[in-house]
């Protein structure tokens, strides 16, 4: 009996193994080529410069911006959307939390998570670019990756304020609280490390987006930064796509759109990495 | 003697269920009752009522009155009333914050942020509490660095704050040790001469330690109220006798 049991055992260790195994070799392969095949093209100057073609249809220079254009829109993007989305997420925790109008709301938000992306391009382009007039632009982009971001916050941020225990918001009403007091001054902040972690999910998402872009203000070539926002703009996902869908010479382009892959890469690493050493700093603090 | 809370026909249902039966009741002013009662007889629910603390619930509804200064607590914009009415849970609940933020958290939502005020306030109330000699040095690091029976100390020091004329206690000391235990017993019967203390417990011998009236709760109904001594040691009713000497419980 026992050693049925230890057998098993044993075999769900090793399938479990292998599953796990199997998993980290293809995530792990998927960095690795990205980082062989993109490593050669890398320097300053490809993070800095303009892109240029040669006649054989050569990509020379950088990417500096894609990167800038990048950066734009996933800022700005960022900057309608989280304002709206915690503000969403902190009423559907704690004011509209049950009830008719929750669920259709919940429903509501969690379709909008559902629709695909190149509708929100659709989308975008019908009313930030034509109706609103702001034109094929880096402003009609942002507000279009905001509202693809939008769901993300708002889902996490309720969960992670539905996560705080009921103990802290009594504790709050006892105390004479109104309910924006208790929401803001005491489950907003244990809750903040948890929103900063979907905030933050949000922009790899929407900096790594194409189709929202496609229809609303990206452009394959710049031959100069942005400046303003009502510019078009370069961003590194359409890049790369432009780089091996349109270009005259595929076979030189890949390396380049490999070096563009890597710095995309490395760029949501790096947010995600800046969000796990803010959320140690403040367990650190809380302890 | 001077009444602070008259409790007239009180009766409260979660949806159908009926958990408080017509229950009436007087709580005289700076005295210690205790509500005792076997699991499930309704006395949480009925402190919980004092303060409005079930409003949150959508299915929990009430009838009767309970009058406080003259005025059915119905009648109190919710927030002015637990102002007054302060409570303490069964589990210690500090805010993740500092220490002194959380004492004077029921001041800064009153809009008072006068440094002055807030540390005296803080200083009063943590004294009070008997906590202050423990924590004076380290006001500032996070509460949750304290033992359950500090923080339980914190979480009736923050109540104290805001200077509440009835104090609710929700079985207290359930979650903590018999040393901590004997330390909040004496704050409570330091702090009566300024404030009305209502306290749910389930341990007979603490009834008798620090209470002046003892209320017994069976199935939602009020069975006996009195002095202490009285109720504790020749009851009237023959449940609260059967209770007390360990029939049922």
């Amino acid at each position: 009996m026992l050693k049925q049991r230890m057998l098993k055992q044993r075999i769900a260790f090793l399938i479990l193994s292998i599953i796990s195994i199997g998993i980290l070799i293809s995530m792990g392969s998927i960095f690795a080529i990205i980082f062989v095949n993109g490593f050669s093209v890398l320097n300053w100057n490809f993070l800095t410069s303009i892109t240029s073609f040669d006649f054989k249809g050569m990509p020379h220079g950088g990417i500096g911006p894609a990167i800038v254009g990048t950066f734009m829109v996933t800022g700005l993007g960022l900057a309608f959307a989280v304002p709206v989305g915690v503000i969403s997420g902190i009423f559907l925790s704690e004011y509209k939390n049950r009830g008719k109008l929750f669920n259709f709301l919940r429903m509501m938000v969690a379709n909008l998570a559902g629709v695909p992306s190149v509708v929100h391009g659709l989308f975008g382009l019908a009313v930030f670019v034509v109706l609103f007039r702001f034109g094929f632009s880096i402003l009609s982009s942002a507000l279009t990756l905001s509202i693809l971001a939008l769901p993300i916050i708002i889902m996490t941020t309720e969960n992670a304020m539905r996560d705080v225990p009921n103990e802290l918001r009594e504790g709050a009403f006892a105390l004479g609280s109104k309910r924006w007091q208790s929401a803001l001054m005491v489950v907003f902040p244990v809750s903040l490390p948890k929103v900063l972690t979907g905030i933050i999910l949000a922009s790899a998402r929407i900096a790594g987006e194409t189709a929202p872009i496609l229809f609303t203000g990206a452009t394959l070539y710049l031959a100069h930064f942005p400046t303003a926002l009502n510019q078009q703009f370069m961003a590194l996902p359409y890049t790369i796509y432009g780089l091996m869908t349109t270009s005259i010479n595929i076979e030189a382009s890949t390396n380049f759109a490999y070096g563009i892959a890597f710095v995309l890469i490395a760029l949501i690493t790096l947010m995600n990495i800046t969000v796990m050493i803010f959320r140690s700093i403040k367990r650190k603090m809380e302890v | 003697m001077d009444i602070d809370l008259k409790v007239k026909n009180l009766s409260a249902y979660f949806g159908q269920k009926k958990i408080l039966d017509s229950i009436s009741l007087e709580i005289p002013s700076r005295s210690i009752v205790a509500i005792i009662g076997p699991s499930g007889c309704g006395k949480s629910t009925f402190l919980r009522t004092i303060n409005r603390m079930n409003d949150r619930f959508d299915d929990f509804h009430s009838t009767g009155s309970i009058i406080f200064k003259g005025r059915d607590t119905m009648e109190y914009p919710v927030e002015e009333l637990r102002k007054e009415i302060g409570m303490v849970f069964q589990k210690p609940n500090p805010f993740p914050k500092s220490i002194y933020e959380n004492v004077v958290f029921g001041l800064k939502i009153q809009g008072i942020r006068d440094k002055k005020i807030l540390d005296e306030k803080a200083n009063q109330s943590l004294m009070a509490a008997s906590l202050y000699e423990e924590v004076k040095d380290r006001l500032s690091t996070n509460a949750y660095k304290l033992s359950g029976g500090q923080q339980q100390r914190l979480c009736i020091a923050r109540a104290l704050a805001v200077s509440p004329k009835i104090l609710l206690l929700d079985e207290p000391t359930s979650a903590i040790d018999p040393i901590a235990t004997k330390q909040i017993e004496n704050v409570l019967k330091n702090i009566k001469k300024d404030i009305t203390i209502v306290i749910v417990t389930h341990n007979i011998n603490q009834a008798a330690r620090i209470a002046d009236y003892v209320a017994f709760f069976y199935m939602g109904r009020l069975i006996e109220f009195g002095k202490s001594e009285k109720v504790l040691n020749s009851p009237a009713e023959k449940l609260t006798e059967e209770y007390l000497t360990g029939t049922y419980g």
